[in-house]
């Protein structure tokens, strides 16, 4: 029953991906989309107005105005033209990347896009640790590695794997943007995780990224959640197999292509041992890359170890996060 | 447009809702007695009549008074093992009430299977093992807390 459900489940998401083919619709105009997303001219030298990225090294920069150099002669430059146009490919300056420190954005995935996100939260607590050890930096750590993919216009789907061999498969949809009458953006979120490789205590998680950019300095966000077999236990021996969180966050952008983020994961109801998760940090955007330290007091970045909370002992715990957008 | 909106939306949570039947299964936690439920019949069914499949000793061997003594005064013969048991103190350790319904650590009964500390007398099962195991320990205390009912 377990294991078929979750065999379900893997072919629903594989359904998703399906999706593509029938639910396809032509990308918006970049200049609706930066309306509506609050999006900024460009500020870095490498980035140009109008959502385009600038070249590649190497690669000679598209002149305006002019028709790319693929329509020429190409089938498919029609199509590859409207995916150089997507506005999700642009840099969203109050939300540059999708996640928090481990709860998501509401930023999308441009559609055929891949992104890989690496994180480290290191063993030993910062209250046992010193410069001597480096602040348990020279102590092992809970990794994971993550792919995230862009299937259709505002859904991706993505695969997560953490050294304690949880896997997590998650799928998020963007079902409102922020813009025009909107004052918020939403999405839906769904994931399942199962620990010893997706063969045992499976813990599935439903809820909504609610946020709100503020130009293009901050966004703040709201995540009501509900993790199911949150509690390792039998749902015959436990009070309260199942986790309902609301979880609140801030990005604050403080230079240029530095922020300040944090987020708590506030349980409302169900099982809730351990503390409240609490994460702060600072990041460095570069390009593509995002780089990110952060303190938290707990190692957990899955829905379901973010409902079983943050250290009882009130142990905090340093950490970093490194994300790449392959686009 | 807003339909299909809705319809994928709909496929993100059903696939956090086709995963919510997932729980851990109560077999699993049970060990070599996988019937074993926070049911009272079925600990007197599972564990009290029965000797289990890692060769944990049945207990109305000994708790019995059908042809014998019963071993510290109690019977735990189905139909009587429930009046022996719920509320009612030991013989051998003066204040001990075998079971406290909804207070696992204060029942003697819970004491006596786990090797308490400042219990009088042996571990039971009696002899070196096995013993009961974690898992049919966390099934018989949840009975306990669930208020040790004669369900």
């Amino acid at each position: 029953m377990t294991r078929t459900t979750i065999r379900m489940a893997a072919v629903l998401m594989a359904l998703a991906a399906a999706a593509p083919a029938w639910a396809a619709d032509p990308p918006p105009v970049a200049a609706a989309a930066g309306s509506a997303g609050g999006r900024p001219k460009a500020e870095q030298p490498n980035e140009k107005p109008g959502g385009t990225p600038a070249a590649a090294p190497g690669k000679p920069a598209e002149t305006p105005g002019a028709p790319p150099v693929a329509a020429a002669d190409s089938p498919a430059a029609p199509a590859a033209a409207a995916q150089e146009d997507d506005p999700d490919l642009d840099i969203n300056y109050a939300q540059p990347d999708f996640m928090l420190s481990a709860l998501p954005t509401t930023l999308r995935v441009p559609r055929n896009r891949l992104t890989f996100r690496l994180t480290h939260r290191f063993n030993q607590p910062l209250e046992d640790s010193g410069i001597g050890d480096l602040w348990g930096m020279d102590s092992g750590a809970m990794i994971g590695f993550e792919f995230r993919y862009g299937l259709i216009p505002g859904g991706q789907l993505g695969f997560y794997r953490t050294s304690d061999a949880t896997i997590e498969l998650f799928s998020q949809y963007d079902v409102f943007r922020q813009g025009g009458k909107m004052p918020v953006g939403v999405a839906a979120f769904g994931s399942v995780e199962g620990t010893d490789n997706f063969t045992d205590k499976y813990s599935p998680a439903i809820g909504a990224v609610i946020s709100r950019e503020i130009g293009t300095r901050a966004a703040v966000y709201a995540h009501p959640f509900w993790v199911n077999n949150s509690n390792p236990d039998p749902a015959d021996l436990v009070d309260d197999n199942s986790t309902t969180m609301i979880g609140v966050g801030i990005r604050l952008r403080v230079f240029s292509a530095t922020y300040l983020v944090a987020e708590a994961a506030p349980r409302v109801a169900g099982y809730a041992p351990g503390s409240t998760h609490v994460s702060f940090g600072i990041e460095q955007r570069a390009g593509g890359h995002l780089f990110q330290i952060t303190f938290a007091n707990g190692q957990g970045t899955t829905p379901a170890n973010v409902a079983r909370g943050g250290s009882s002992a009130n142990n905090w715990y340093l950490g970093f996060n490194l994300a790449r957008k392959f686009y | 447009m807003r339909l299909r909106h809705l319809a994928l939306a709909a496929l993100v949570l059903a696939v956090g809702i086709a995963g919510a039947a997932c729980d851990e299964k109560l077999s699993d936690v049970a060990g070599p007695t996988p019937s074993l439920t926070p049911t009272f019949s079925s600990i007197q069914r599972e564990i009290f009549n029965t000797t289990d499949s890692s060769g944990r000793l049945f207990c109305i061997g000994c708790h019995t008074d059908s042809g014998r003594t019963p071993a510290g005064g109690l019977v735990l013969l189905e139909g009587r093992s429930y009046q022996a048991l719920v509320g009612q103190p030991s013989r051998f350790k003066a204040g001990a009430i075998f079971v406290v319904p909804g207070d696992p650590n204060a029942s003697y009964l819970v004491q006596k299977l786990e090797s308490a500390a400042d219990m009088v007398g042996t571990r039971m099962p009696r002899g070196s093992g096995p013993y009961l195991t974690s898992g049919q320990m966390q099934i018989i205390r949840r009975w306990i807390e669930l208020g040790a009912k004669n369900d």
